[in-house]
């Protein structure tokens, strides 16, 4: 009997202009707004519409036998609602077949537990309250934080939150010889449950499915449900955990993914004892079978599964601090504009881009990002950053009356819902 | 092969690269006949430092014969500039006798004085045994396409500039001339960058397919140099200091770089701004800072020594080469070698290899003083900068580059001979 749980993750950030340090004090445009409602249509256009629309379709003809579960950030909610709300459809209509787990997380797909646990608590309250409005989901028992960072700190955190279930990656440097397939308790918790990434399986799929370098090229759908087979008698879940933009942007329509996902679930319910679990129902069903001790926080990014995709070197870790110093300042200014886009300079992305590991000649093909270099991003963010800082000066306390009242300039342009914005766009 | 003034003479990009491109092909067990143009001796010019005689350039380096022909003509030369040399020498040179022999040493103008090398070099190329020819830019091309006719041998041609660099376009239709017919004679073209052989395929037409990149790698004697000793900062007070080297003229883009110091002491005053070199264009870039009112900030250090070189270097906060339009630009890599973080133009051979550098369009002033302030103001950035620069710099070498040409070489000797065999 194994059970297979599928974790898909949905998130898209708020790209920033390359906001010059002329632009300091003159306007608030910090985000690229063509290019971001841009790449929410492309991806809607070739991952999450024809995905989510294969998820129903199989949910359908299964009788609710298939069944996943969504991380979708709040930011991600935010753009779909502006610039694609047919995606938001389709997502509404996955929650109500009733097969199909929403899991909590930071609304900015945000770092804060790290920096400031306040942040930390009012994004994912944040997104508790989105999730609600616009999929119609309720307070989610399932958590998961940012890039699957974790470490028995934030277990011990996140389970006096109330959450029933955790997800973290299974990553080797922790797992020893323990075996991912197992449900698990953090050492210093005693309810919450803990669900690790078998990282080869997820991996097989969401990484080597088309490199035809590879050694098991093609991956059609018996071999591959043959190895969730194999686990009988040896595992009792297989945490399947990915980007969902895997099914058409990583891996395009010709690879045969999407033929590749519509037989999976047929092949793998072939055997009667096997089916498909939510991370919840997963919790629910399996007893915790050990005790997983992580004292520094892992990742799912990277060979190296640690932090250092973001706070690897100091323009990363300068930048961050610098954000997070200002939180208090900025918070007590009350003005909406520049506490926003704070907000969204939380999201993981900025200091992502900011990574340097492998920008050098000959792996720049490795390496997507909106910037032209690391560099590049780093100057954007802190253009953006210290913008944010000279508004919110408390000493300037005539600016922010006038920003309060509505008269300084910098509201009144501001586009105020999706609708201006894609009045902006289309002239 | 045919080439230019090598170290310690001093005359360019050219002449280092060809130093040590020999030196690393003799490494790895190519024989080289150099076939270069020296002046008289003891003949010194404004833009040329002291001649020396030619056997004692590389004595250390085996298997390399330097061949000097009597040539007066020197890599960068423009058909004034070798004008302006010949009168000189005519009129420094007294005709001892009746016989005036000046007329026949040298051409009256560049081009004939090419032809004139030419037919030199060609001479002196019929008693050497070799199997590749290999000619560094146009002025060499006649020489080398009539060893080519006499012997049948292949002919690589490595391309360091072109009339589109070099005159930005408007160029003398000889020149054009020259050049398009090493192009078209030559079996197989290197060119120093993606950049210069975009040129030579959109300008010449040549066929991509001939056109290999090899990129230039940092002169080795600069570095020997830059290691040989400290070389200390300058003292320009409490001021941060941005810094251009390179010569005076319209493809370095020197204007743009006095326009971007304007914009950036809009933010703050405490920059210094200098600019190390001469050229064509240095009165009128003195003129631009002062109408702009801010020659207070900068520094025109005129001509400088290798070692003031260093001593920039050293003392710079940030580097910059606006260069309109920069074949490869080994400049920029010298300064990242002390671990100054570089802007470079967009318009660069040197930018399709240091990664770790920030690009700029050369026209954009915003962009390029927007840059600079970061630089100036973060120290993460320049940190990142300037260790991940100075560290993808020390990694470049020379023997890929000539481990290119050798496998160039081998190529196209395989098939002249077995074409021979047929």
């Amino acid at each position: 009997m194994v059970s297979v749980c599928f974790y898909f993750q949905v998130h898209q950030p708020f790209r920033l202009r390359q906001f010059s340090v002329f632009d300091i004090g003159h306007n608030q445009n910090y985000f690229d707004d063509e290019k971001n409602a841009q790449i929410c249509r492309k991806v809607a256009n070739k991952c999450y519409l024809p995905a989510n629309r294969l998820m129903l379709d199989l949910i359908k003809r299964t009788n609710g036998k298939f069944r996943v579960s969504y991380s979708v950030s709040g930011v991600a909610l935010e753009q779909f609602e502006k610039y694609c709300p047919e995606v938001l459809d389709t997502f509404r209509d996955l929650y109500k077949t009733g097969a199909v787990e929403f899991i909590a997380e930071t609304y900015y797909h945000s770092l804060s537990y790290i920096y400031s646990k306040k942040e930390f608590v009012e994004q994912v309250q944040k997104h508790e309250a989105m999730l609600k409005r616009l999929i119609g989901a309720p307070k989610p028992t399932t958590f998961r934080n940012t890039e699957l960072i974790f470490n028995n700190e934030l277990a011990k955190f996140v389970e006096d939150m109330g959450y029933t279930a955790i997800l973290a990656e299974g990553a080797d440097h922790v797992m020893g010889w323990r075996s991912p397939n197992f449900v698990h308790r953090p050492a210093t918790c005693q309810k919450i449950a803990l669900l690790l990434k078998n990282y080869r399986l997820s991996d097989d799929v969401a990484f080597r499915f088309s490199n035809k370098g590879w050694t098991e090229w093609p991956l059609t759908v018996e071999k591959y449900t043959s190895w969730l087979n194999a686990y009988n008698g040896n595992g009792e879940t297989i945490n399947l955990f990915m980007d969902y933009e895997t099914f058409g942007e990583h891996q395009w329509e010709d690879t045969g993914i999407f033929k590749f996902l519509e037989a999976l679930p047929f092949e793998h319910l072939k055997h009667p004892h096997n089916d498909f679990l939510t991370p919840s129902e997963v919790a629910k069903k399996y007893p915790v079978r050990g005790e997983l001790d992580v004292h520094n926080m892992i990742s799912w990014a990277d060979l190296e599964r640690d932090l250092s995709a973001w706070l690897g070197n100091k323009m990363q870790t300068s930048s961050i601090s610098e954000l997070y110093a200002v939180e208090e300042r900025v918070k007590a200014s009350k003005d909406p504009i520049s506490i926003e886009a704070w907000h969204k300079l939380t999201t993981s992305d900025h200091f992502y881009y900011m990574c340097t590991k492998w920008f050098s000649d000959g792996d720049v093909h490795k390496y997507f990002n909106p910037y032209d270099s690391p560099y590049d991003s780093f100057i954007a963010f802190m253009n953006v950053l210290n913008d944010i800082i000279i508004r919110t000066d408390p000493e300037k306390k005539k600016l922010a009356a006038a920003i309060a009242k509505g008269t300084a300039s910098t509201t009144a342009n501001a586009p105020k819902t999706g609708a201006d914005v894609h009045k902006k766009i289309r002239k | 092969m045919f080439g230019w003034e090598l170290p310690p003479l001093y005359a360019g990009g050219i002449g280092m690269v060809c130093y040590d491109l020999i030196k690393e092909l003799s490494a790895q067990g190519v024989s080289v006949t150099y076939v270069m143009p020296y002046g008289p001796e003891n003949f010194s010019s404004q833009t040329s430092a002291q001649v020396l005689i030619a056997e004692q350039v590389m004595p250390t380096v085996k298997n390399v014969v330097i061949k000097p022909v009597d040539a007066m003509f020197t890599a960068y030369d423009s058909g004034t500039t070798y004008s302006t040399r010949f009168e000189t020498f005519n009129s420094t040179i007294k005709a001892p006798g009746k016989k005036d022999f000046r007329k026949n040493l040298y051409g009256a103008d560049l081009y004939s004085e090419v032809d004139l090398f030419a037919k030199r070099a060609f001479e002196i190329s019929k008693d050497v045994e070799f199997d590749v020819i290999h000619a560094h830019d146009w002025m060499t091309f006649p020489a080398a396409i009539g060893v080519k006719v006499l012997t049948g041998k292949p002919l690589v041609v490595h391309v360091h500039n072109t009339i589109y660099d070099r005159y930005l376009g408007n160029a003398n239709s000889m020149e054009r001339d020259m050049e398009y017919n090493g192009l078209a004679q030559a079996d197989r073209i290197i060119a120093i960058s993606q950049y210069v052989k975009n040129t030579i395929i959109a300008q010449y037409g040549i066929n991509p397919d001939k056109i290999e990149v090899v990129h230039n790698a940092p002169n080795t004697l600069l570095r020997d140099r830059k290691n040989s000793k400290a070389y200390p900062r300058l003292n320009m007070g409490d001021n941060k200091v941005v810094l251009f080297t390179g010569r005076i003229t319209a493809q370095k883009g020197p204007e743009y770089f006095v326009q971007m110091a304007k914009k950036v002491l809009e933010k703050r005053k405490d920059v210094k701004f200098i600019m190390g070199g001469t050229g064509d264009m240095f009165r009128r870039t003195v003129d631009l800072a002062t109408h702009l009112g801010i020659s207070d900030k900068f520094v025109f250090t005129g001509f400088y020594s290798l070692d003031q070189a260093q001593s920039l270097y050293a003392s710079a906060d940030c580097y910059v080469m606006p260069s309109v339009s920069e074949p490869f630009g080994l400049v920029p890599l010298e300064a990242m070698e002390h671990g100054t973080p570089a802007i470079i133009s967009r318009t660069s051979g040197v930018s399709e290899v240091a990664s770790h550098t920030l690009k700029v369009d050369f026209w954009d002033i915003h962009q390029m003083a927007d840059k600079v302030l970061a630089v100036l103001q973060y120290p993460a950035l320049s940190e990142a900068l300037g260790q991940n620069g100075q560290r993808q710099v020390q990694a470049m070498n020379w023997s890929k580059p000539a481990g290119q040409c050798i496998g160039m070489y081998n190529n196209l000797s395989q098939q002249y001979y077995s074409q021979r065999l047929r």
